[in-house]
């Protein structure tokens, strides 16, 4: 196929219409019979038992080879519309994602714990794709999901938020907010290798926890998997 | 280049072509810019918690991003700013709005002084080798180079609690280096402008309001240059970001305020 270009030779914009160009489609990372991936679950209600700096979700690179491309982490948190907080003010409920480096032992598959189950077509976007090797994803209920491993010291990003006392209120007005984003042109994307992964945390309630009733927590995450990038 | 490429394009040779639209197209992969040596991209955000009462001279400054190091060049991808109302604003006197700017420096040799009223707090990069790094190969970042601190950046967000901040733009506790720097914007302190600029409503409002809005205003993508053929704000040596806030409004509350920098560091651009 003859390359066709954009311009002809005195430096006039050609006529693209007459198909003068060179048909440029750009697309995500080239992954082999690696996939690309994309999942979103809520947890179960959360209650008073989780406290400052709870981890409520996490996702961990076990693989040996090839590396994870995270593009996109959105969550939402809710005030449970069965069993709600209703305390007599809000209290702040920020949700801060950190890079967490060096995972040791992997968190503890508790029943306050949602992981899916890995099956061989989980989150596949590319259905002739081989399975996930993502090695731990999961959102907690309950209190800090363990896990050993160091994360960075502050946060990539952040997200400040109240939850309100109604049934069903949406802490960040809405039902999802990107934490992280990585989608814009140029942008790099966040690269796990192996034992490294993403957690994201409740690093604040500025009034204390809520003593009674529950809220929810939704997190959406998109990733391509690739040998190298 | 001693390797030879092969250009392969997703098709046949004919102009049929084999994909479903026909269209012969060269599929290419889209990449961030090119890093270089000791390049990398980075992410941090970094909350603050202002007693608004504190806020009643002008302009003051929030954040401050100083980019020294010779040989690498900073894209400054996206600034985002998230604000949450931990108590209740009153607004007091004055005309309720605030107009927060982005201004850029250049040519500023010295860091705010850290001995001033409200001293700036500098992210605290150096923590681990690998903070903040989005791919833990990354080079350290040229804001931690702890281990050779002529070559070190700095990023701060104030902390108000202690009182008026006496650094800003236009009252730079730079010590001997503090008449060097010039600001892209001639100051006055009245203008309203900048690499970036918004109006922002200071009346009375309740805790737990997002005074940037509601819906997905967590963090407020206001420096943004994501989009599709958009050139990055590239910071050269010696020049900063500086976020400041003007206007003339008295009031108390605490605003919870969170900066978000997102940038790569590459050889060249």
């Amino acid at each position: 196929m003859a390359l066709k270009l954009i311009g002809d030779v005195s430096g006039y914009e050609a006529d693209v219409s007459a198909d003068k160009a060179l048909y440029v489609e750009s697309r995500g990372p080239a992954r082999g019979t690696y996939g690309a991936f994309s999942y979103g679950f809520v947890s179960n209600v959360c209650d008073g038992n989780m406290t400052n700096t709870s981890n409520v979700f996490s996702i961990v690179w076990t693989a040996p080879v090839g590396v994870c491309l995270i593009y996109r982490l959105r969550v939402g948190l809710q005030n449970s519309p069965t069993t709600p907080y209703t305390g007599a003010s809000p209290v702040q409920m920020d949700v801060a994602v950190y890079f967490a480096r060096g995972f040791t032992t992997l968190p503890p598959n508790s029943v306050s714990l949602r992981v899916p189950s890995m099956g061989p077509n989980m989150f596949k976007l590319v259905p002739k794709s081989v399975a996930s090797r993502v090695g731990f994803l999961c959102v907690t209920s309950s209190d800090d999901m363990g896990g050993s491993y160091s994360a960075d010291s502050q946060p990539l990003a952040r997200q400040s938020g109240w939850l309100g006392t109604t049934a069903g209120f949406q802490v960040n007005g809405g039902p999802l907010v990107p934490l992280v984003d990585r989608t814009g042109y140029g942008q790099y994307p966040v690269v796990l290798a192996q034992n490294e992964g993403l957690i994201v945390t409740n690093p604040a309630m500025v009034n204390g926890s809520p003593a009674t009733g529950g809220w929810e927590y939704a997190v959406n995450i998109d990733w391509v998997e690739a040998l190298s990038y | 280049m001693a390797a030879t490429a092969n250009i392969k394009l997703l098709g046949t040779t004919s102009l049929a072509g084999a994909d479903s639209s026909n269209d012969n197209a060269l599929f290419v992969e889209a990449r961030p810019p090119a890093m270089g040596q000791d390049g990398g991209a980075f992410s941090v955000a970094v909350p603050v918690s202002i007693n608004l009462a504190n806020w009643s001279s002008w302009p003051q400054t929030v954040a401050w991003f100083r980019w020294i190091h010779p040989f690498r060049t900073c894209l400054m991808q996206r600034v985002s700013i998230g604000m949450l109302l931990d108590t209740a604003l009153t607004f007091t006197s004055g005309t309720p709005s605030l107009f927060f700017e982005a201004c850029v420096c250049r040519n500023v040799l010295a860091d705010p002084d850290s001995d001033v009223a409200g001293a700036p707090t500098a992210i605290n990069l150096q923590g681990t080798h690998h903070d903040q790094k989005l791919r833990t190969s990354f080079s350290p970042t040229a804001l931690s180079s702890a281990t050779n601190s002529a070559l070190a950046g700095t990023a701060c967000v104030s902390v108000t609690t202690a009182g008026t901040m006496n650094w800003s733009p236009f009252n730079m506790g730079l010590g001997s280096q503090g008449s060097n720097w010039v600001s892209d914007i001639q100051h006055d302190g009245t203008l309203a402008g900048g690499l970036g600029a918004f109006d922002l409503n200071m009346n009375t409002q309740a805790a737990g309001t997002w005074p940037l809005g509601g819906l997905n205003a967590g963090l407020f993508r206001w420096l943004d240059y994501t989009g599709a053929g958009m050139t990055p704000f590239q910071l050269s040596r010696n020049t900063a970001l500086s976020i400041f806030v003007n206007g003339g409004v008295t009031m108390t509350g605490t605003l919870q305020m969170v900066i978000q920098y997102e940038w790569m560091e590459v050889a060249a651009y």
